[in-house]
């Protein structure tokens, strides 16, 4: 069950990349960091349309480069927001 | 007379073994670093630079980077930064338009120097300093020097043959046509308001004073010359320290600052993700802005949890020096609509609110925004039509004023209020863009008949949005991303378009002109179409307790993906989180 949600959620992600960031989407692994694909402009455009697109609300304290480094990560940190006791 | 260099110079003699910069691990002293500048100023002499050359500089934030600053003043030369985050060719007009003496850079930026400089015509290979070991030759660049060169120049003081109404650099900003404008700012331009600052903000030798704005923008320069004359330590902020919020409040934190100054984005970003505590920051004494216009709701989050902090608003154009007015908050605003003034003019600045024919408007009306005194600018480099075109003559005295092109107004309590722009200029996250730059670049690019950039209020977070509305030949709506790619290779990021829409012809007005008001008329009521959460509507109370049932039928995997994560359950939302970055169009400094 689990697996399809972190799939379904990272698919929705990709979609994110494209429609919201206009950048080709990354594939679930690449830095997207090191590629260059994030950087202080387009980040907050991609956690805000997160938050919309998810209804979930990220705090500071949960801001870690190392949990937002690639889609797969980030698809993980929205499941695990998004499950109740679960985070 | 003063100079820059001399606030160092006298640091070093008489307190050499103090900090005076810190990066990451590395810490330079006030000895250091007057050392170190002396012997690349003599370096750069001995390469051929004279009073009055141009120096272009990519170098990485870094203590070689200020190492770098000093020397160039040092050797009467002028300093030209290039911002190493824009595409080569950007930094190549730059490189063509100042044609400086020599290059410095360092390994860092060695490729981005041989990709600008290769891709511009160029008479000559352009001689490049290398302020590393990184020392490199190739059919367009010539090495001049490297950074083990130093060692045989001599530490002492030198003699400058310049005088403080020299130019100290050359910043260049967003044009409307498609070439950005190279802005001159002379040593007195800059000493004027070091002087002014550190005996307002009281800046002293134990301070440890922040420096987050990139060396390409002239924010920087309060950071570093207000530390240098007080004596004080510069803390440099990484560039990847900036990527998020809780990252900025923790240096902030373990630096223990007790100076922070930034552009007003930096500030939301912090508040939006809540990154600030209550009692947060207990060194922080001055908590200063410029730039943009900060959100008096993010203002309340940061007073209210900053209780120690002094907040101070300061406004002006890069043609003016850092900045010119000044606002000092009182109190907290009681009400989230407040606006926050830009204040009165710094001392030897004044504002002027003036009308077509330059006479000053009735207090409480909304005039042009003039400003004249010892920040002005000599003008624009090498372009005497834009400067008397910005650079008027005004009064009895015939002084010389600054149009900004913002609109402003006095206020009852005299103080000036920032009302809006007269152009096409926009401020993006503390960036000053003239959408007509965006234009000429896009129909630079070929294969769009036609475009059109426009610029929405940003209804999530500070400041503007950027929309491309385009339409191809072909009628290809979907070239948004390729557009975007191709784009990102002739403009720096902050200037790319967050926003874009294919069409098949664009709409125009009855003279058949496109008709950019229509334009952002569907930008903005595409946001709308974003904005409603697929699960909370509105009108939810705090507590959230009423979750109703998925009624946005535009994203039908995403109310799926949504059920099925929440479980019924939403999340309490702190409403004024929720509000603090919507500006909604208010007008509270800038």
């Amino acid at each position: 069950m689990l697996d399809t949600q972190q799939q379904r959620v990272q698919a929705e992600l990709a979609s994110l990349f494209s429609e919201v960031l206009h950048v080709e989407t990354p594939s679930e692994q690449t830095d997207l960091f090191e590629s260059g694909i994030l950087d202080s402009q387009n980040l907050i455009d991609l956690l805000l349309s997160i938050e919309q697109r998810f209804d979930l609300e990220i705090l500071g304290e949960d801001l870690e480069l190392d949990r937002f480094r690639c889609l797969e990560q980030i698809a993980t940190y929205i499941v695990r927001s998004k499950t109740p006791n679960g985070a | 007379m003063k100079l820059l260099q001399d606030y160092v110079r006298h640091q070093a003699e008489s307190r050499p073994e103090v900090t005076a910069v810190v990066c990451g691990d590395q810490r330079l002293t006030y000895g250091e670093l007057e050392a170190s500048s002396n012997r690349l100023a003599r370096l750069l002499q001995a390469s051929g630079c004279e009073r009055g050359d141009r120096v272009c500089f990519a170098i990485p934030k870094s203590s070689t980077a200020l190492i770098a600053l000093l020397g160039i003043m040092k050797a009467d030369c002028w300093h030209v930064p290039l911002d190493s985050s824009s595409p080569p060719v950007r930094g190549m007009k730059i490189i063509q338009s100042s044609q400086p003496r020599l290059v410095l850079g360092t390994g860092a930026t060695a490729v981005l120097l041989e990709e600008m400089i290769g891709s511009g015509v160029q008479s000559g290979r352009v001689q490049v300093g290398w302020l590393d070991n990184s020392r490199k030759t190739d059919e367009h660049l010539n090495s001049a020097f490297s950074w083990n060169d130093l060692q045989h120049c001599s530490p002492e003081t030198l003699n400058h043959r310049n005088s403080d109404g020299d130019p100290a650099h050359i910043l260049f900003t967003s044009g409307s046509t498609g070439e950005p404008k190279g802005v001159v700012i002379t040593h007195a331009n800059v000493i004027h308001f070091i002087e002014w600052s550190v005996k307002y903000f009281g800046i002293q030798s134990s301070d440890r004073i922040s420096c987050h704005s990139p060396l390409h923008f002239d924010l920087s320069y309060f950071d570093i010359f207000g530390a240098f004359a007080a004596g004080a330590q510069l803390h440099l902020v990484p560039p990847e320290v900036t990527l998020l919020p809780n990252q900025i409040a923790n240096f902030i934190r373990s630096s223990e600052l007790t100076q922070w100054f930034s552009v007003p984005s930096v500030l939301s970003y912090m508040a939006k993700f809540e990154a600030v505590k209550f009692g947060d920051f207990p060194t922080l004494k001055r908590l200063l802005w410029c730039g943009d216009v900060l959100s008096t709701p993010t203002l309340i989050y940061l007073m209210k949890r900053l209780p120690q902090a002094k907040f101070t608003n300061l406004y002006g154009p890069t043609e003016t020096t850092i900045a010119s007015s000044f606002y000092t908050l009182a109190a907290c605003p009681t009400d989230d609509k407040e606006a926050v003034p830009i204040g009165k003019g710094c001392e030897g600045e004044e504002l002027l609110v003036l009308d077509e024919a330059l006479q000053p408007v009735p207090r409480g009306e909304t005039g042009d925004l003039y400003i004249q005194g010892v920040g002005l600018s000599p003008g624009y480099w090498r372009d005497t039509q834009k400067t008397s075109a910005a650079f008027l003559r005004y009064g009895p005295k015939d002084s010389r004023i600054y149009r900004t092109g913002d609109l402003a107004r006095f206020g009852e309590d005299g103080l000036v209020y920032f009302v809006g722009r007269t152009d096409s200029q926009i401020k993006c996250r503390g960036y000053r863009i003239e959408l007509g730059e965006i234009e000429a670049a896009l129909h630079s690019l070929g294969g769009v008949c036609e475009s059109a950039v426009v610029a929405i209020e940003n209804a999530d977070f500070e400041g503007k949005l950027i929309c491309c509305a385009y339409a191809t030949p072909d009628g290809n709506k979907n070239l948004s991303i390729e557009l975007r790619r191709r784009l990102s290779n002739l403009l720096p990021t902050h200037m790319l378009p967050s926003r874009w829409k294919g069409f098949d012809k664009l709409p125009t007005n009855p003279n058949g002109k496109i008709d950019r008001a229509k334009l952002k008329e569907l930008f903005l009521a595409e946001e709308r179409k974003i904005v409603p959460s697929p699960l909370i509507s509105p009108d939810v109370d705090e507590c959230g307790s009423s979750p109703v049932p998925p009624t946005d039928k535009s994203k039908p995997d995403c109310v799926k993906v949504n059920a099925e994560l929440d479980s019924g359950i939403v999340s309490a939302r702190n409403m004024f989180k929720r509000r603090t970055g919507a500006v909604g169009g208010r007008a509270s400094g800038r």
